[in-house]
């Protein structure tokens, strides 16, 4: 089972709406709990264990730190100390788990890990801390938090959702709406044409490339490492609009995962709008509490008083940026690529973080705007190649072939070898891929212009509408690139 | 509050930090923006912004930053 | 009221799609008998760009076959011409319709089948881990055939020579090598996997095609540990043994030589270009003892192999 099978939005989902919504009120989390454990059963089988285990560490996690705040016994920093204990148990444990599962390879020790455990670990962790923070209460309903945890269309690729924006919405039982539906299912057609059209469509390419890049010339490496970005693209936002039409038609709200990544001004903010539910459990639990510790103000402090406040304010920030990054790179997987992936994007926003006053002064000197076009077409060049240069390491095999791409680049380009390259795709696959994507590009436009296609396609006559969508599902059954000659390609991050 | 515009204003030059109530969800400040100001509130009021204060009711508008200002003063 | 109102919205909305389904599966509807017809056509434009009754030896089968058999290296080393005729995953059915289009240009010798593809599905059914899909597939040619666009404007895309740009006859050259550990493969037994009852239905189709154009058909087994087993090479035995058919399996010949840490592409699933030039000495070898076969290296009517062999590049096929 997986999202982007029919089985999953034409079966095992309306399934669940059918039982769902046949129940009664009171009853309907039970619905959505079972349809979570069945889903995880069915790809994971016996290490459904896990997951009910770390539900267990979480929610008891929960009902301690609950209790020890509430009961008043201790105050103060016996109270804080006593509750950093606690917090710290909980979080180990789940980690822990996670660690056993996805980081003991490195000692070669191969397990084969729980679905979503990337996912709902970092969900464990959220909930923990939050209760700690007292920013939300610990939850008594067992069922509540292992619906949290456990959320059927959430659980193999995310999006990482926080406890205070879902939990009430998938215990209340809401009848599901018509317009939920409707808008539910037509976000799941996007999402299938993303990956189908064209996700699946550059993937055999994606994987020659990456695979024996050294019978390709640098030009052609460089189509393949910007087909990878694109494919990456394709299939994990895809998946997100799948997974939050789903969530959208049983009323509970996902969080985005994407926004229009390619529009973005900096590498930084490229990371604002992709795998945002990363990024931002990543400032959260990792980036503020790093720069606020005490070490490192103190760390500030001593740089203040020898090099002054504006190399100072960098200190702190820098610190935490690199554990936020590194954790970025590590959360991917026990892999050299991962961690340079990283510390690749760490070095850079970094700079970037340095060099955002003197570049403005500079420019200002040089008369140029921030919106004006020369501008705007350098930042995205460098943008360019800073986000498909990241991906390349992301997806090489190893470390060492990631810069021997990078070397044929630069000493092979040989443009016109490119005209010669076969990809293993034909000009028909190419055509399609490349005319689907500007489609794509199109909506991201209007996106990013605050333009919202679907309601205004809901707001045309029904003949209108239906032709729309009639439209979509044909081009997916017939231009998809399934069946014959084709293999549909697993989901990328759900092996994360 | 006199001192709270003055330090915001240093942060975002050129923006209505006065009137703003969209501090955070417009992206007026980001992360790097906030730690700077958390570490000239602390300096400047004397407090101590834990970690679990960095959330955008906090932040969004000079008014609510106020308040916060004011709770960690008479909690410290 | 609303709700009735929504449930025939949504009723109508799955009627008009499935009439349009079915409509459109009577405009895609075809020939069951071939699966994946891109490929096919592909590989037939191929042939039919090769000079009319120059090629005696065919080879077909799936991606083992191609990445295993160079047609360029046999002619420089025993003087004979051969095509690689093997699609990615291909399917029985396929390879007889490829077959029966290549008999139209072509008088081969010998024709090669490697066995790989006698455990692949041999008809045009639809394998998909999708349960749906798979449903579609089978009751709706719209679902099945719907690659068949690429064929709609009478093919306004050249097609052929599709997968490197150099012309290595059906050949597909891989230089990347990840290597196999895994040890003996092929544990002698008695025990036989035997195919389904559609792969004996084909190949005895195959068998006949061949007899009719005066085409010997012979099986060939490529090393792979991955796909091979003594299971597999039993079974092949007994319908050779019953057929009269000759067979070799490489897995089995000790002077192939394979160093699996060195010449597979992909940790024993296929030949990379080093392994290949071993199996392809062996099979070219085998093939001109065996089939009275031409050495066409000095004749003048077969320049274009020589223009081949020479063009081939940075990927010569010396080392």
């Amino acid at each position: 089972m997986s999202y982007h099978l029919l089985t999953y939005s034409l079966i095992f989902l309306p399934a669940v709406m059918l039982l769902y919504q046949l129940a009664p009120e009171k009853y309907r989390w039970s619905v959505l709990l079972a349809a979570d454990y069945v889903f995880f059963w069915m790809i994971s089988k016996k290490l459904i264990i896990c997951l009910l285990a770390s539900t267990v560490i979480t929610y008891v996690t929960g009902r301690v730190l609950g209790f020890v705040t509430e009961s008043g016994k201790v105050k103060g920093k016996k109270l804080t100390a006593r509750k950093r204990i606690i917090l710290a148990c909980g979080i180990c444990l789940t980690l822990g788990l996670l660690i056993v599962y996805k980081y003991l390879r490195v000692f070669g020790i191969s397990l084969i890990a729980p679905i979503g455990i990337s996912y709902y670990t970092l969900q464990t962790i959220s909930y923990m801390m939050d209760v700690y923070r007292c920013t939300i209460k610990a939850e008594k309903k067992f069922a509540k938090t292992a619906l949290y945890l456990s959320f059927f269309p959430q659980l193999m690729e995310g999006p990482i959702s926080r406890f205070s924006d879902v939990a009430e919405a998938l215990y209340s039982g809401k009848q599901i709406e018509f317009e939920n539906l409707v808008f539910g299912y037509q976000r799941i057609i996007w999402g299938l044409f993303k990956k189908m059209l064209i996700a699946d469509r550059i993937a055999p390419m994606v994987g020659k490339v990456f695979n024996s890049y050294e019978s390709y010339a640098g030009s052609a490496i460089a189509i393949g490492v910007i087909c990878f970005t694109i494919q990456l693209y394709m299939e994990f936002s895809g998946c997100m609009d799948i997974v939050i039409g789903s969530g959208q038609i049983f009323g509970v709200k996902l969080p985005e995962n994407f926004r229009q990544p390619f529009f973005a001004k900096s590498a930084s903010d490229f990371w604002r709008r992709w795998h945002i539910t990363l990024g931002a459990w990543l400032k959260d639990y990792v980036f503020y509490p790093v720069s606020l510790a005490k070490p490192v103000k103190k760390i500030g402090k001593k740089v203040k008083g020898i090099w002054g406040i504006n190399v100072s304010k960098f200190v702190a920030p820098t610190i935490a940026l690199f554990f936020v990054w590194l954790s970025n790179g590590i959360w991917h997987g026990a892999g050299w690529t991962y961690l340079f992936y990283g510390m690749y994007y760490f070095v850079i926003i970094f700079l970037e973080n340095i060099l955002e006053n003197p570049a403005a002064k500079l420019m200002e000197r040089m008369k140029l705007s921030q919106e004006g076009m020369p501008v705007k077409l350098l930042r995205g060049i460098k943008l360019f190649f800073i986000v498909n240069i990241g991906e390349m390491f992301f997806r090489a095999p190893t470390l060492s072939q990631g810069f021997g791409m990078l070397g044929r680049m630069l000493t092979s380009f040989n443009l016109s070898a490119l005209f010669e390259t076969n990809f293993g795709v034909d000009g028909y696959d190419i055509i399609l891929a490349v005319v689907c994507f500007a489609i794509v590009m199109v909506v991201d436009v209007l996106h990013e212009k605050g333009i919202s296609i679907r309601q205004r396609i809901a707001s045309q006559r029904l003949a209108v509408r239906w032709g729309f969508w009639y439209a979509a599902i044909l081009c997916i059954v017939i231009f998809g690139a399934y069946g014959a000659g084709y293999t549909v390609v697993d989901m990328i991050y759900a092996a994360y | 509050m006199e001192k709270l515009l003055e330090i915001l204003e240093e942060i975002a030059p050129g923006e209505d930090v006065k009137n703003c109530t969209t501090l955070i969800d417009d992206h007026i400040l980001d992360s790097f923006a906030i730690l700077t100001l958390v570490s000239e509130l602390e300096e400047e009021f004397e407090i101590e912004v834990s970690p679990a204060e960095l959330i955008p009711d906090n932040f969004n508008s000079a008014a609510a930053l106020w308040d916060m200002i004011c709770r960690l003063k008479e909690e410290g | 009221m609303k709700i009735s109102k929504n449930f025939i919205k949504v009723i109508g909305f799955w009627l008009g799609l499935f009439v349009i389904l079915e409509g459109l599966s009577l405009a895609f509807n075809r020939d069951k008998n071939i699966y994946d017809i891109n490929s096919v056509k592909c590989k037939e434009a191929e042939i039919n760009a090769e000079a009319d009754n120059t090629i005696e030896v065919i080879f077909c089968g799936d991606s083992e076959c191609y990445s295993s058999f160079c047609p360029l290296q046999m002619y420089q080393e025993f003087g004979f011409t051969s095509y690689v005729c093997a699609t990615s995953a291909q399917r029985l059915c396929d390879t007889y319709a490829i077959l029966d289009n290549t008999f139209k240009s072509q008088s081969p010798k010998v024709v090669v089948l490697e066995t790989n593809c006698l455990y692949r599905n041999s008809a045009s059914d639809c394998e998909d881990e999708d349960s749906v899909m798979k449903f579609l597939s089978k009751h709706m040619p719209v679902f099945a055939y719907h690659s068949d666009w690429k064929n709609l404007g009478g093919g306004f895309i050249e097609r052929g020579r599709s997968m490197q740009g150099q012309d290595f006859k059906g050949f597909v050259l891989r230089k990347s090598v990840i290597p196999y550990t895994g040890g003996a493969y092929m544990n002698k037994t008695d025990i036989a996997e035997d195919f389904s009852d559609d792969t004996y239905e084909y190949l005895d189709k195959i068998l006949k095609l061949c007899q009719e154009h005066n085409a010997k058909l012979m099986l060939v087994s490529v090393p792979s540990p991955k796909n091979w087993s003594y299971e597999r090479h039993n079974a092949v035995t007994e319908w050779v043994k019953m057929n009269d058919v000759a067979y070799v399996d490489l897995n089995l010949e000790h002077n192939v030589d394979i160093d699996w840490l060195t010449d597979t592409k992909d940790g024993g699933d296929h030949l990379n270009f080093v392994g290949a030039k071993k199996a392809t000495h062996f099979m070219g070898e085998y093939l001109f003892n065996n089939y009275a076969l031409s050495d066409r290296r000095k004749n003048p009517d077969f320049k274009a192999w020589e223009d081949c062999v020479s063009a081939s590049g940075e990927f010569s096929l010396k080392d």
